[in-house]
């Protein structure tokens, strides 16, 4: 089968929940108390997509798009209605307990560490779950100590430690069995900005040097920027747009933005100026920055920073790439991508 | 050998873990000693106001052994609302209405061996930091018997290990009904009161009118409370005390085939919303 030779290879999920209705009128609340009224939700909607080993892909889409539950069915947590999933050619609600020694989960929003207790002994219980060597432990342990800056965290019972504290944590024990394929949903939430940094190289360099297979959902799009060169948009239980980064942001966002210092006089003139020539580009002012981006085509960043730089009182121009955040919105605005798996 | 080493890892692990957890929470610990004391002795009051006097009741137990059932029947009561199930147990149902859940089933270990390895180290700990010490107080007191023999004393423990397999058998199936009900507290309090009356906690069976006896003959909670603490007292013996622990051991087996059957019936229908 194609699919064996894929790290995750998924075929026409389908998963519906079953939600309780309030029913209507006045006495809804107490008429749904005798005769509940429950309808069915169609969360995953024939989801398809395959990802090789060594790829990091970023899943995105608004909330309740269908993210988590993608994720929680190809971790063979939970089972979907209808579809096929493999997980190193395996099947993950079948095989569970051998796809989970394979697999890694991290889920920002809970922790999978004993709350009770120190990390260390999370690790500890983990290093037998696993069944990871002693030796083999202590080399990754001191590793993603290193990495994760863990050192004096290691000892504090969980629950004392802040949310970014861990989070790192979290993501030590995600990989310290050195799983194949890595689920990681919201990795980076509640970090400031050098421990996202610091996350992220770790997952390149697990991607890198050991071939992890990785879906990232995540809300921070520079964790996208900095790790994936292929997304899939994920909107209403369907897959919008499964391809690479920089395609979607040459169809979404055609041009570049450009950014310049000016005075407030200055700033006057480039507006009425854009505005006349360029009626479709967004101006921002942010304090003495102009910036104008949302241009309609390709060359447009090149004749607005052409005509800018006539103007004597500007100075620091810059092209800027166009931010991934302002992409995304447009596709999900747009309703979607009119030719999927483009 | 291997093999053996491969099963076993896990579960030693998870068996030191969760100690360390019943260990960290000292106060939980405190509580539920007090908790212990508390219902013992509310009971053993109670059952000296009804025993009146008399040499025994309805012509079955004497003060001293109805005494010693009643606290004996606390010390190796699992479904105390104490250091177990306020935590362990709790803390399994929970994790199903809030998702979290999902973390167990990501780790390669079976979610029934794992549950009952969990309960198996804190079912350690409360024995010693809970039953041990409450069995102490009642003895210095002079309350309390001894067991009626040292054989009867050896198959008391024996009987109590069997009882610990029937409540894992018991909590499971109860945490697994979560699944449908989504409601964890409303659970363990039906299961506790069930358990309490029927396995003979509050009032000995052997006291209890026929048809009440006889449903609780035929259900498994007497198996927890009622087979040890008969033991103890020496009103088991010969081949009716080896029937009594061969009953204790085929409901550990039923209830853990029960619990693997209604597990494959569960997890398929687990949704885990939201995060």
């Amino acid at each position: 089968m194609e699919s064996d030779s894929q790290a995750i290879a998924v075929r026409n999920l389908i998963k519906t929940y079953r939600v309780e209705q309030r029913r209507e009128g006045r006495l809804g609340w107490l008429r749904s108390f005798f005769t509940p009224n429950f309808q069915f939700i169609r969360a995953l909607d024939g989801i398809s997509f395959a990802i090789p080993p060594g790829e990091v892909v970023g899943l995105l889409g608004p909330n309740g798009a269908g993210k988590s539950t993608t994720v929680k069915i190809v971790a063979g947590i939970m089972y979907p209605n209808e579809g096929e999933v493999r997980v190193l050619g395996r099947d993950p609600h079948r095989q569970r307990i051998q796809n989970a020694r394979e697999i890694g989960v991290l889920f920002g929003q809970r922790s999978q560490l004993i709350d009770e207790l120190p990390a260390i002994d999370s690790f500890q219980y983990l290093r037998a779950v696993y069944r990871i060597p002693q030796s083999d432990f202590q080399q990754r342990l001191e590793e993603l100590t290193e990495v994760l800056e863990l050192g004096p965290l290691l000892g504090q019972p969980v629950r004392t430690l802040s949310s970014g504290q861990r989070t790192r944590c979290d993501v030590a024990a995600t990989f310290l069995h050195r799983p194949k394929v890595v689920f990681l949903d919201e990795p980076t939430v509640g970090l400031d900005v050098e421990a996202k940094q610091s996350i992220r190289r770790f997952i390149a360099s697990m991607r890198d040097e050991h071939g992890v297979a990785v879906i990232l959902t995540t809300h921070d799009l520079a964790d996208i920027e900095e790790l994936c060169e292929r997304v899939i948009l994920i909107d209403k239980g369907r897959v919008v747009y499964d391809g690479s980064l920089r395609r979607l942001i040459n169809r979404f966002a055609a041009s570049k933005a450009v950014q310049v210092e000016a005075s407030a006089s200055a700033q006057q003139i480039i507006k009425q100026t854009v505005q006349t020539h360029w009626p479709d580009a967004t101006v921002e002012l942010i304090s003495s920055m102009i910036r104008i981006s949302g241009l309609a085509d390709a060359g447009g960043a090149t004749d607005v920073a052409r005509a800018l730089l006539s103007l004597s009182e500007v100075s620091n121009l810059t092209i800027t790439e166009p931010r991934v955040e302002e992409v995304i919105r447009n596709v999900f605005r747009e309703g979607g991508i009119d030719e999927p798996n483009a | 050998m291997n093999r053996m080493r491969d099963v076993l890892m896990p579960c030693w692990g998870a068996v030191i873990a969760f100690l360390k957890v019943g260990l960290a929470m000292r106060f939980n610990f405190f509580m539920s000693l007090l908790v212990t004391l508390v219902a013992s002795w509310v009971l053993v009051s109670v059952w000296r106001i009804i025993h009146g006097g008399s040499t025994t009741v309805q012509g079955v137990f004497g003060e001293q052994e109805l005494v010693t059932y009643v606290i004996v029947a606390q010390v190796v009561n699992l479904a105390r609302m104490g250091w177990i199930n306020r935590n362990i147990v709790y803390r399994s149902l929970r994790h199903v209405r809030t998702g979290q859940i999902a973390l167990d089933l990501a780790r390669p270990i079976d979610l029934q061996v794992l549950r009952y390895v969990e309960w198996a180290a804190v079912f350690v700990v409360d024995l010693l930091l809970v039953a041990v010490p409450v069995w102490l107080v009642w003895y210095v007191s002079g309350s309390l018997a001894l067991p009626a023999s040292p054989v009867d004393a050896v198959f008391f423990f024996v009987s109590v290990a069997l009882a610990w397999f029937v409540m894992c058998g018991i909590h499971f199936l109860v945490s697994l009904l979560i699944v449908w009900t989504y409601d964890e507290i409303g659970l363990l309090m039906v299961r506790t009161a069930i358990q309490e009356f029927f396995g003979g906690t509050l009032i000995p069976l052997a006291l209890m009118p026929a048809p009440l006896a006889v449903l609780a003959a035929i259900m498994p909670f007497q198996a927890v409370v009622y087979t040890p603490v008969s033991i103890y007292l020496g009103r088991l013996q010969g081949q009716e005390l080896i029937f009594a622990l061969g009953i204790q051991a085929a409901w550990g087996v039923a209830l853990l085939l029960a619990g693997r059957w209604l597990w494959g019936r569960a997890a398929p229908k687990l949704e885990i919303q939201g995060g």
